[in-house]
Parts: structure tokens; sequence; C-alpha cells
């Protein structure tokens, strides 16, 4: 696995997805929700195999107490804001917000803020944390428009097993939708969903686990590489972790449409993207989508509704920063990510500038017609390919490091 | 009625006096149509009908058609 991608796959000796035990609960489970027709039997059932797979990931009491306080606390909250209707100040939801992203920070990183960080001296592993915490910013801020709010539709949607390790982050109003309805489908199901799930194993299983040797981040002497290599390795390293990353989303979202919650998508060739904001638009979309939807969006209405006109757009430029950095950030707390986050932040802002001031002369000129030519297209993905693969060494190698290798790969 | 103001608006915000909506119609389908376009049509939109609407609310509108059932649900008189 690599670094930055919270699959927590690697790190906790969990139900491995390509395990036979695996298999046998897959199978067990959407036998049990495919024939069981009484609704609240059904979903405790469901609630009995998100409890049997979780268990396999927590260690000790700790962790146990953590997942409990956040469900609880979460469930409560809903609650309250319900109670409260009209008269609930939209600055509680707000600091809500940034409290449950401080939390998922310190969780993630007990070394960030040092002794001042309650999980410093007793680290925990919670698994999924992650995507634990964006189901609850969801059900938070729209609790109100949600129906079916009862507790067990409400655990089963927060530990839904088989989007608990690395999403796709599914929204609690399609969940309940699925959760209450018997043998929910969206079309054809069991074909397409097992043909989706023998794919996912192939890409995950079979090409990224092979690949993985021949991707930048498993060389560990990279500068020591010809040149060929070195370009070999950091252009095959975003397709690895797309194979990696997919496959797995490819088999969670079949078993999960078998069982019928056809949760959402999560990329959709992002290879084909022409710049960095239609890259992130096909990657890891249920992300991208919450962080629009919960940071962009409200941030954003924000500074148009209230900043000066003449100083919206850099208001507007440091949200997009903001938003890119939240997600490097979110991977992992180091410079490499913020530069990472800065680098995909730049390209955004860069994109609105060409749009704002470029793009209209670039189209009176008559050269906006080239946009649609073929070869434009591709070297517009090449480049923006390049682009990504090269931003993602930060990942691994640290700001120095990864300017070591882009150098040694335009040869300076 | 409300497929022709928000056919306007659509228009002004995109910078295309062509452009013509239909309910299946989403943000793949208009090249300017990017989240931050979405927000200044948002904000257009509430303010044409005189509605204030919630980051709930917008978050959840993908079609042309979610935007036409929630500004009907909050203006009935123009469904």
């Amino acid at each position: 696995m690599f670094p930055g991608l919270d699959t927590g796959l690697s790190a906790h000796q969990g139900l491995f997805l390509n395990s036979w035990h695996f298999f046998a609960v897959a199978v067990l489970a959407v036998v049990c929700l495919r024939t069981i027709p009484m609704r609240y039997v059904r979903q405790a059932a469901l609630l009995a195999f998100n409890f049997y797979f979780l268990s396999y990931f927590l260690y000790g009491w700790y962790p146990v107490l953590l997942l409990a306080g956040v469900l609880v606390g979460t469930y409560l909250i809903g609650l309250v804001k319900l109670k409260w209707g009209q008269n609930w100040p939209d600055g509680v939801v707000v600091v809500l917000v940034v409290l449950f992203w401080v939390f998922l920070f310190l969780v993630k990183d007990p070394d960030l803020l040092g002794p001042a960080n309650p999980f410093h001296y007793r680290p925990v592993q919670l698994i999924g944390v992650s995507y634990l915490v964006f189901r609850s910013i969801n059900y938070v801020v729209d609790v109100e428009i949600l129906e079916n709010r009862n507790f067990l539709t409400f655990v089963n949607f927060m530990i839904f097993f088989p989007t608990l390790l690395a999403g796709p982050i599914e929204r609690y109003d399609r969940f309940e939708e699925f959760h209450s309805t018997f043998g929910y489908e969206e079309g054809p199901t069991l074909l397409p969903s097992l043909h989706r799930i023998a794919n996912g194993l192939i890409k995950k299983f079979v090409l990224a686990d092979n690949l993985m040797v021949f991707g930048i981040f498993m060389k560990p002497d990279q500068m020591e590489l010809a040149w060929p290599l070195i370009w070999l390795g950091v252009m095959l390293q975003l397709a690895v972790i797309y194979l990696d990353f997919s496959g797995y989303c490819d088999i969670v979202i079949g078993l999960a449409a078998l069982m019928g919650f056809p949760v959402c998508e999560n990329f959709d060739r992002p290879y084909l993207a022409r710049n960095v904001q239609n890259f992130w638009d096909r990657w890891h979309m249920s992300l991208t989508g919450f962080i629009r939807d919960y940071v962009f969006t409200p941030l954003t209405r924000l500074v148009m509704e209230k900043a000066d006109r003449r100083r919206q757009f850099a208001w507007i430029t440091a949200v997009y920063f903001f938003c890119m950095l939240l997600i490097a950030l979110w991977h992992d707390t180091t410079w490499g990510f913020f530069v990472f986050g800065l680098l995909h932040g730049a390209a955004l802002v860069g994109l609105q500038l060409f749009r704002k001031y470029l793009s209209p002369a670039v189209t009176r000129s008559g050269l906006g017609s080239l946009r649609d030519e073929t070869a434009v297209a591709w070297a517009a993905r090449a480049l923006n390919y390049a682009f990504i693969s090269m931003t993602i060494l930060f990942w691994y190698f640290g700001v120095s490091g990864s300017l070591e290798i882009i150098k040694s790969m335009v040869k300076l | 009625m409300l497929q022709e103001d928000l056919q306007k608006i659509f228009r002004q915000v995109f910078e295309d006096e062509s452009l013509v909506i239909n309910d299946e119609m989403t943000a793949k389908d208009v090249e300017k149509w990017d989240s931050l376009s979405h927000i200044t049509l948002i904000l257009e939109v509430e303010k044409f009908f005189g509605l204030k609407l919630k980051n709930s609310e917008i978050a959840r509108l993908k079609r042309v058609a979610d935007l036409k059932k929630l500004v009907a649900k909050h203006k009935p008189d123009l469904a």
C-alpha cells in the first residue's frame, strides 16, 4: 500500500478483501440481505455483519470507546439540531464541522501539536476514521432534510462494512433509500456486479501488486537509475495507484450493489482529464464531491455574498488553496503533502485566470476550435498526466527529494 | 414560466444566448458549468426568485430538474 492512501489494508491485520474469510462473509451478507424481506430483521442482520467485520480491525477498548463516542456523539448532535429547528444558529454548524476536522487531524497524526494533542501519549488506530468523520459531517449538516433518522439506520450508514475502510463516501439520503428498500437495484445487477468485482480483483491484486515494483515509490536508489527508467517509474506510479485504489473501489461497489446498496462511483477514467480541475472531477470523486459540498461551496458563497467585489477573486483564490491543502494534508500532515496541495491549488487558480482573461481572446482569434482537435486533446491529457505524476512525488520523497528527481528527469 | 425564467438565468450566468435547458441537463452538459459558476448560478436564482437556499439543499442539486423542484418547493405558486 502506498503512503497517503488511507485504505488501512496493510496497516491493520484485519479482514482482507482477497481472503476466503472475507469472501464467505460477503456471500453470507448478500444472501441474507437479498432473502430477508422483514425490514428490521434485514437491517439488524446488516448491523451484525458490520460489527463482525469491524471487530477484526479494533484492538482493545480504546478504539471501541472512541468509535462509540463518535457514533453516539454525532447522533445526539443531530437530535439536538432537530429539536432546536429554525433556532439553531448557522455558526454552530460551522464550529462543529471545524471541530470534526480538528478531531480527524489529531487522531490521524498523534504528533501534531505535540503534547497538546490528546492522542499524543495514547495514539489510537481507529479504522476508516476519515470516512467516519466525513459521514458524521454529512449527517450533522443535513440532518433536518433527511428521512428515517433512526439509530439503526444511522449506525449502519456510519459503519457499512463494504465502504468502511476507504469509501466511497456515500451520503446519508442515498444510503437510507437502499437501507429501507428490499432488493434495491439500479438496472441489471448480478452479472455486471460480479464482472465488476472480478475486474477489481485483477486491477488491485494482479496488476497493481505486480506493477508496483516498477513504480518510483518502490525504487530505493532513484537517482542511480538511468534517465528513461526514472521517467518510467514516475509515470507508472500514478497508474499503479489508480489500479490499486479503483480496483479496491470496483470490489466494494460491486459487493455493495449485490447487497442492494448501489453506492456512488469514485473514479471516472481520470487519465482522460485535460486539466487539474477535470482530474479532480474524475479522481476520488466522492472525496472531491464532499469537499465541494461541505467546504468549497459554503466558503465561496460566503465570499460572494459578503466580500467586497474587487476582493472577491483574491478570496476565492484563497478558498481554492484551502480546499486543495485540506485534501492534501488529510492524506498526511507532511511538507511533501503541503507542497502537493499548493501546486494543485495553484494549477486550479491558474486555470480560472486563464478562463477569465485569456480564454475569450483565444476564442476570438479562432484558436479556440483547436481545443476539439484530437491531437490537442491528447497532448493536454499527456501534459496533465505528467503534471499529476510529478506532483505525487512529493507524497513520498518530500520537497528536496522530489525536486532532485524532477531535475534528473529534465536533466538539469 | 419557471422553465423560461431559469433558462434566462442560465444563459446569463453561462454567457451563452443559445443555451436551451432541459430537465436532464447536468454540469457535464454545459462547458462553463463548474463548481464556481454553480455558486454564481445559485446566487442568481436566489436573487431572482427571492429565496434563501440551504447549503444542504444546494449539495443535492445534480440536474436542472432538481433545481426546478427546489425552487417550486420554496415558491409553490411557480410550479
